[in-house]
């Protein structure tokens, strides 16, 4: 990221796709992290995604419900997954981050399924 | 304007695919209730849908190919997770009950050729349409139904040899209402509605888009192939209204089992020609409308979730995409194989998808005046005023006329 420039965080961050390093579809910007220092502004310090944060954003038992599975099934046991913000690349109508989808655990399920889909034949 | 023969191409391909997509099992079995009842008084109720339906269409493919963006991941930007969740679940439920009513119109068919009960053919009409997800390309698949979906012209020629009294025909292209049992005509029309304006048609062809890569070059033959397209599966629509109309009205056969209307057709339409066009044509449109129907929940989920999805990316390349049509076909099998009446729950179905289309629509409305988005290529006035307009009514007659329908049994 460019220094000096201004975001909209809720705008032009929060929900918007998140595209690894080669443009794989790797989740959506579930939620940012925030910094809060004395004296000075707040600093953006993570990105979020998956099943954990998305599970803090809903109220109610569906919420419950979404936590208790991504602890107990979610490939980071239950801590959400956040990306520094350093590897933000760009952000644009989808962000980018320096990061290679198949190698974090946003990526743990389509892995997992996949193996189950190779299976069946015609895959 | 003037088109290129690529374009040319590419028009009349699209226009082939939108009539398959434009008729499903709604619109045959609503088209078909509302002749039998009305005769031809439910016929302006056609056009108006097919008008949005146009412009739905148009709006559809010109975001695709103006921000190469995939439609409903841009609605969670814009509107948020919670937002997305809501819309998600009710589209679900409602996507799930039509898809299950399409898979009813396959077997149905398969029952009138084979007399074998629609409750056997459930299940193998379910895994006829997940292999082809599973194995077909998204081109193959597009090209295939809408070539077979010619046969559904059979309905127009039908219609033309029945020689409807034109004054007839054209008063019921003027709206108004139904004179006796108004609460059953105006529930039929929100039927129509609800079968016409589906939602899935929209994801499905916007994702198609995205898929194939569009670019702002193909804006204006978007454009001709909603209006043609579209404009050409109504005309099929009203082939099937004006033919129940003529064969089911003066004979005073209702519409309550697609046994009954195949066997009507027979006496109509000289011999075992009708009862086969019949059989084919809702087979194949069922078959069209239940691999668009299942895409497109795939689509919301994997697109409002950022998974990576395609129908042309091998299964195991987009697993998550790939499970969910899977999952949703399995649970729509499900009502056809206990033994619920396919043609019931068509038409409750398409009531339904009434009322959540505000939920769904206007969203897609907001995305459509979005500078962000579209730039130049945002809506017009005319464009939101007729969609907003037809979507409201759509909706206030659905709360009114569902619960006297299930009040009046």
């Amino acid at each position: 990221m460019e220094e000096g420039c201004r975001v909209d965080l809720v705008g032009e961050v929060l929900d918007q796709r998140l595209l690894d390093f080669i443009g794989r579809s790797m989740g959506c910007v579930d939620g940012l992290v925030l910094e809060l220092r004395d004296g000075e502004p707040p600093r953006v310090t993570h990105i979020e995604t998956g099943g954990v944060t998305l599970a803090r954003r809903l109220r109610g038992p569906l919420g419950r419900w979404l936590a208790a599975a991504a602890r107990r099934w979610g490939g980071t046991h239950g801590e959400p997954f956040r990306i520094p913000w350093s590897r933000v690349r760009q952000i644009g109508i989808d962000v980018e981050v320096e990061l290679d989808a198949d190698a974090t655990p946003a990526w743990h399920w389509e892995h997992r399924l996949g193996r189950i889909v190779a299976r069946i034949p015609g895959s | 304007m003037k088109l290129s023969p690529r374009q040319l191409v590419e028009v009349a391909l699209g226009v082939l695919t939108s009539v398959g997509g434009y008729l499903d099992v709604g619109a045959v079995a609503t088209s078909a209730q509302a002749g039998a009842e009305f005769g031809f008084r439910h016929l302006w109720v056609l056009w108006l849908g097919t008008l949005v339906v146009v412009f739905l269409v148009e709006m559809a493919g010109r975001f695709a190919a103006v921000s190469g963006h995939p439609l409903r991941a841009a609605m969670r930007e814009r509107l948020g997770f919670n937002f997305f969740v809501a819309t998600s679940t009710a589209e679900l439920v409602v996507g799930v009950l039509v898809l299950a009513s399409e898979i009813g119109g396959i077997a149905l068919a398969l029952q009138l050729v084979t007399g074998v009960s629609y409750r056997w053919w459930a299940l193998p009409a379910g895994l006829l349409v997940w292999a082809l997800l599973w194995n077909g390309t998204f081109g193959v698949l597009e090209k295939g139904v809408a070539l077979l979906g010619l046969v559904t012209l059979g309905f127009v020629f039908a219609a033309v040899r029945l020689h409807p009294p034109l004054g007839e025909v054209a008063r019921g292209l003027i709206p108004g209402g139904g004179g006796h049992d108004a609460a059953h005509y105006w529930f039929i029309a929100v039927a129509i509605l609800g079968a016409l304006i589906s939602p899935y048609l929209f994801w499905f062809y916007s994702s198609g888009a995205v898929e194939d890569g569009w670019g702002e070059d193909h804006v204006s033959t978007n454009r001709m192939v909603a209006v043609v397209g579209m404009g050409f599966g109504s005309v099929v629509a009203a082939g099937v209204l004006i033919v129940a109309a003529m064969v089911f009205l003066p004979r005073s056969i209702v519409v309550d089992d697609y046994a009954q209307v195949a066997l009507g057709l027979t006496t109509a339409l000289e011999g075992s020609r009708g009862f086969y066009l019949f059989a084919a044509s809702l087979g194949i449109a069922c078959l069209g409308a239940a691999l668009e129907a299942a895409l497109a929940i795939a689509y919301v989920f994997a697109q409002g979730l950022g998974w990576n999805w395609g129908e042309s990316l091998r299964p195991r390349r987009a697993a998550r995409f790939t499970l969910t049509y899977t999952a949703a076909l399995l649970v729509a099998v499900v009502p056809m194989t206990l033994g619920v009446d396919p043609l019931a729950l068509t038409v409750f179905s398409m009531a339904l998808t009434a009322v959540v289309l505000p939920i769904t629509i206007f969203p897609f409305l907001m995305l459509m005046n979005d500078e962000r988005y579209l730039g130049r290529h945002r809506n017009g006035k005319l464009s939101n005023a007729v969609v907003i307009g037809v979507i409201a009514l759509a909706f206030v007659l659905a709360l009114v006329t569902i619960p006297l329908q299930l009040a009046g049994g």
